[in-house]
Formats: C-alpha cells, sequence, structure tokens
C-alpha cells in the first residue's frame, strides 16, 4: 500500500518538473531520518555519485537541507511543502513574464522593432514538450474566428483536460466558432468528453492517431511524437506548428474526409457502453458504371423480351382490390450491377461483430466458442462444430437459417458466412474470408464453412 | 329551324358486338410456374384465374387477371392450361382467344406479359392493344 503512495507521489513530482531519479530521492528522504548520501544512493538504486550530484541540485531549488554532521546527512521538505515552493516559483516566473509584456507594450526597451516575414509566407515552428504543444493550440483555439478542427487520437481529450485547454475551447464554441473533434473514443476517456460544450460536435474513427489542431484552415498544429503514457508530462513529445495555407487547407480537406466516413458520438458511445453497433452500416454494392449498365439492360430486354411491344407488362395480376404482380425481384439488383451477396454478407460481419462485443468479456476461447455455439443454437441456426483455434473450419448442423434458401451461394449463406468473418475478426482481430462450400440447401445435412486468413502471421 | 339545326344529326352509343367464340390459349413455363405459386398461397375454395380486357392504356384495353373462387356465370367458359384452372366470360372470348400469357422477370420486376394475336397494333406505353 506504501509502495503504491510513493509511486503515485514520484509520478506527481516527475509530472511537476522533477526528473525521475529526483523524485525517488526527494521522496525516499520524506519518509525517513536524515540519510548519508551513501544510504539514498542503495536507497534509490544509483551511485553514490550520482546521488550527490541529485542532492546537490535539490538544494540548489531548496528542496534538500544538509546537516553540519561529519559524514554529511541529508533531509529534505514534506512533500507538500515540496509543491508549495513549486508553485511559488511557477507564480515568480509568471509575473515575470507579465512584467517584461508590460515593459515591451509600454514601450520600454522596445527600440529594436522585430522584423516580421511577408504576409502569408508559409512558416513551421517545432514546439517540443506536452505542456508547451497544448499551450500553443490554446492560443490559436482562442484567436480562432471561424472553425476549429480539433484532433485527438486516443488520449488527446485527457491532455486537454489536464492542461485547462478546454476551457478555450468550449470558449470558441460559445462566441459562435464552429469546433469539431475528431477521436478514438475510449470507455475510459468517456466521460471527458461531456465536459466539451454542446455546441462542440464529436465524432469517433475506430484508428484515429492523429492529434492536433486545425484553426481557421491557417494554421495546423501537428503532433510529430507522442509519449505513449497518457497523463504523464509529455517531456518528448514534439509538435509543428505549421503556417502554409496549402499544406493546411490539404490537412483540412483529408480531415473533412475522415469525419464523413466517421461514427457519430452517441453511436460510438452504445458501442462502447452497451456493445450494440448502431452507426448506419455502408456498403459496397459493387463498380462500374450502372448507367452503361442500365442502357444495356434496357436495349436486352426490349429486344429479348419484348418485340412487338414497347413495355414489360400489360396484365394485372390481382385478388380482389390487391395487386399480386408485378413485385420487385433479387436479380432486379444483380442486373443492375449491385452485388447482393456482398450486401448480405456485410450485414453479416455487422451481427457477428455485435455477437463477439456481447462475448468479449469471456477470455478463454474454448469457453468463448461454447458460449457462441449455444448463442447460435437459440437463434436457430442450427448446431456449431468448430475445428482449429482460431478456427479453419466450421460446421453448421441443422441450419435453420439457410434451409429455405434456394441454392448454395444464396442470400442467407452469405449472411452466415459474413457472421462468422465478423466475429473472427471482432474476436481475434484478423481478416478472414468464410467460404460455404456444403450446404444443406444442396441436399446435404449440415452446411460446410472453411475460413481462410488473409493475415498470415495467424 | 328544327331543333337538330341547320341539318346536322346526332349519333347514339351503340353497344359492341359480342362474338362469342370457344377460346384456346397457352401459357408459358416462366407464366405457369409464377401462377402455380400464386394460387398456392391463395386462401379459398376452387380459386381460378379469370382473364378479361380492361378499358384503359392509350390504346384501349388493359388485361384483368383475377384469382377468384370458379364463377358460377353460365357466360364462362372454363379452361385447364398447364394445370392451371382459367375461367374466360364470353364476351372476352373473340379478343382472348389464341393469347399466350407470359411472365417476364425485368429491370423494373417482375410482371405478366399477354401476347395477342388479335391485336392490331402496340400502344406507345406497351399496357394496352387496340
Amino acid at each position: 500500500m506504501m509502495e503504491e503512495a510513493n509511486v503515485s507521489v514520484i509520478d506527481r513530482l516527475v509530472d511537476s518538473g522533477l526528473e525521475q531519479k529526483e523524485a525517488r530521492v526527494l521522496v525516499a528522504l520524506a519518509a525517513a531520518d536524515p540519510l548519508k548520501a551513501s544510504e539514498i544512493g542503495r536507497q534509490v538504486g544509483i551511485t553514490r555519485m550520482d546521488a550527490y550530484n541529485t542532492l546537490r541540485r535539490l538544494q540548489d531549488r531548496g528542496l534538500v537541507m544538509a546537516t553540519i554532521d561529519k559524514p554529511m546527512r541529508f533531509t529534505a521538505l514534506p512533500i507538500s511543502e515540496v509543491f508549495q515552493n513549486f508553485i511559488f516559483e511557477e507564480e515568480a516566473e509568471l509575473r515575470r513574464l507579465k512584467a517584461h509584456l508590460s515593459e515591451l507594450e509600454a514601450g520600454v526597451g522596445s527600440n529594436t522593432p522585430p522584423v516580421g516575414l511577408p504576409q502569408g509566407e508559409p512558416t513551421f515552428t517545432v514546439v517540443k514538450e506536452r505542456t508547451y504543444i497544448q499551450a500553443a493550440m490554446e492560443r490559436l483555439i482562442q484567436d480562432s474566428e471561424s472553425h476549429v478542427w480539433l484532433l485527438l487520437g486516443r488520449w488527446g481529450i485527457m491532455h486537454l483536460v489536464k492542461t485547462g485547454a478546454l476551457a478555450a475551447i468550449n470558449e470558441a464554441g460559445q462566441r459562435g466558432v464552429s469546433v469539431r473533434v475528431l477521436a478514438t473514443l475510449d470507455e475510459r476517456t468517456l466521460k471527458f468528453y461531456q465536459e466539451l460544450d454542446d455546441s462542440i460536435e464529436v465524432r469517433h474513427c475506430d484508428s484515429f492517431s492523429l492529434q492536433g489542431c486545425i484553426v481557421d484552415d491557417e494554421v495546423a498544429v501537428q503532433t510529430l511524437s507522442l509519449k505513449s503514457n497518457p497523463v504523464g508530462r509529455g517531456r518528448d513529445d514534439a509538435a509543428l506548428v505549421i503556417e502554409a495555407a496549402e499544406f493546411v487547407s490539404a490537412q483540412a480537406e483529408l480531415v473533412a474526409a475522415c469525419w464523413g466516413n466517421a461514427a457519430s458520438f452517441a453511436a460510438a458511445r452504445t458501442r462502447l457502453e452497451e456493445g450494440r453497433i448502431v452507426e448506419p452500416l455502408k456498403v459496397t454494392l459493387g463498380g462500374g458504371s450502372f448507367y452503361q449498365r442500365l442502357k444495356e439492360l434496357v436495349a436486352s430486354n426490349y429486344h429479348d423480351q419484348h418485340p412487338e411491344s414497347i413495355g414489360w407488362t400489360n396484365a394485372i395480376l390481382r385478388r380482389g382490390d390487391e395487386v399480386l404482380s408485378p413485385e420487385p425481384t433479387l436479380p432486379t439488383f444483380e442486373a443492375l450491377g449491385i452485388d447482393t451477396s456482398e450486401v448480405f454478407r456485410s450485414v453479416g460481419r455487422r451481427i457477428g461483430e455485435e455477437i463477439a462485443i456481447e462475448l468479449q468479456d469471456v477470455t478463454d476461447d474454448d469457453e468463448f466458442w461454447a458460449d457462441l455455439s449455444q448463442q447460435w443454437q437459440e437463434l436457430r441456426m442450427g448446431e456449431l462444430v468448430v475445428e482449429g483455434d482460431p478456427p479453419t473450419s466450421i460446421r453448421v448442423i441443422d441450419s435453420g437459417s439457410c434451409g429455405g434458401a434456394p441454392k448454395l451461394g444464396g442470400p442467407f449463406c452469405h449472411l452466415d458466412e459474413g457472421i462468422l468473418e465478423g466475429i473472427i475478426q471482432t474476436r481475434f482481430g484478423v481478416s478472414a474470408t468464410a467460404v460455404e462450400r456444403e450446404c444443406t440447401s444442396t441436399g446435404d445435412n449440415h452446411c460446410h464453412f472453411d475460413i481462410t486468413f488473409t493475415q498470415l502471421d495467424v | 329551324m328544327s331543333i337538330l339545326g341547320d341539318g346536322g344529326g346526332i349519333s347514339l352509343p351503340m353497344g359492341d358486338d359480342v362474338q362469342m367464340v370457344e377460346v384456346t390459349l397457352t401459357i408459358t413455363d416462366a407464366a405457369a410456374e409464377r401462377l402455380r405459386a400464386v394460387l398456392s398461397e391463395e386462401v379459398g375454395d376452387d380459386l381460378v384465374l379469370i382473364i378479361s380486357t380492361l378499358s384503359g392504356g392509350c390504346s384501349g384495353h388493359l388485361y384483368d387477371m383475377q384469382v377468384a373462387e370458379r364463377p358460377d356465370d353460365s357466360g364462362f367458359q372454363h379452361l385447364d392450361v398447364e394445370g392451371i384452372p382459367i375461367s374466360v366470360h364470353n364476351r372476352d372470348s373473340w379478343r382472348l382467344n389464341g393469347i399466350e400469357v407470359n411472365y417476364l422477370d425485368t429491370l423494373m420486376g417482375g410482371g405478366f406479359k399477354i401476347e395477342n394475336p388479335n391485336a392490331d397494333r402496340g400502344c406507345g406505353c406497351g399496357k394496352s392493344f387496340g
């Protein structure tokens, strides 16, 4: 327990600007009677010389005191006073900066005017350390006039909350600036998005690693390297601040394209919190020129089926007032070049994803397949017999879902293939193709699906 | 001046001549398959397909194919074509004699198409005959 508390204090000290070993030395001293440098070195796991150097730097900042004993021993301020010291230092620094600014604005010592760049000249600046990157973004957003793209990757929202830059973003939204946030939502960060102003729209992309912002299509902040620890100080983080109209405009177009394909915040939250996938299903219907295909089909229909007259039907089939014919049929879609198998397969994949999400808490694969098999039966889709882990062959006995299908490769066969692909993709994180090679609709007593992985490292 | 004006006349509507013939017709395989499916799905006793002509279309007539219980009206002729019970009223017999009932699966969906050797012209919309 004590160990965990110390770790937490060390993190806070590091986050406040100390090096890791400085923080560890301070914590060691705060928890004990005065220690010799050699003792401190042993406790912290550094050499005696390293301990001396570290202690000297801490003494310079007034955080560590030496006794007048021989050999010299060291003691430290209580941790709460260490933080108080940091605050005094920062406040002093802030006062100094404000004084400089006031004097400059008053004309004191400003007899050498800065030479500005020609208007519109592309520029870039490298900004290091997360605090300064966030400060740069905050300043740009404060000055925004019409629209802001905020790119947050998976953890960016935490940086905004932690540094206080969120207030500038909300303020921009409240004064009418269009603020749009593109991020990879995570169930651990969802709560932070609630702190955004209602005027700000948030969308989710599954794998969106861009971090930064684009302001008024004039200036962009683009993170170059980002430390993986989302709550650390991010000292090694680096970003480019770019003012180059053509580049920034191209970046904005790219982001807008991602935005168009992104899921709404509500849909993403439903997926993360409830395991249900509710965003619109986007399906590829086929390629080529639909117009050309339509023209060819119309010509073919006219010549082949209506040699004597224009038109396709001249009789109404009815029962009482109910018209029984004509009615649309699947071959109509196929004739237009719409791949109905892909439609059913896509719907199946979506169902499979949801099934896998529902069973994501089942960590044991055998248990997972057993649960899935039971669910498959409850859906009246037959009994699953799985071979391989991940599976390379799946048989479905007494499949009810395609029992009425007219032929192997019918719509429900593709639906089943899609379901299996969706399950495997979501569960194992690999792309797979399921192909049915035996089907109850052709007289077999089961359906048999072969699974082919498109990633060879499985 | 007479009430008829300056020598003009009036004309009165005349009833169509009803010419009764013994009907024969054919049904293509596609149409037979479709009709059998429809008849098997409908609920009722002694269902038949009553084929008749309708007013409408740019040139006069469309065809009506109604699934109904066998009419007991003596004015009907009853046929069995490809196992499908069909009834045709005598007043339509001359127009429907010799027709071929086809079923087309086209871009706009499935639909019945009747080829009629008695039709002397097609129409612009393709939905009637003269």
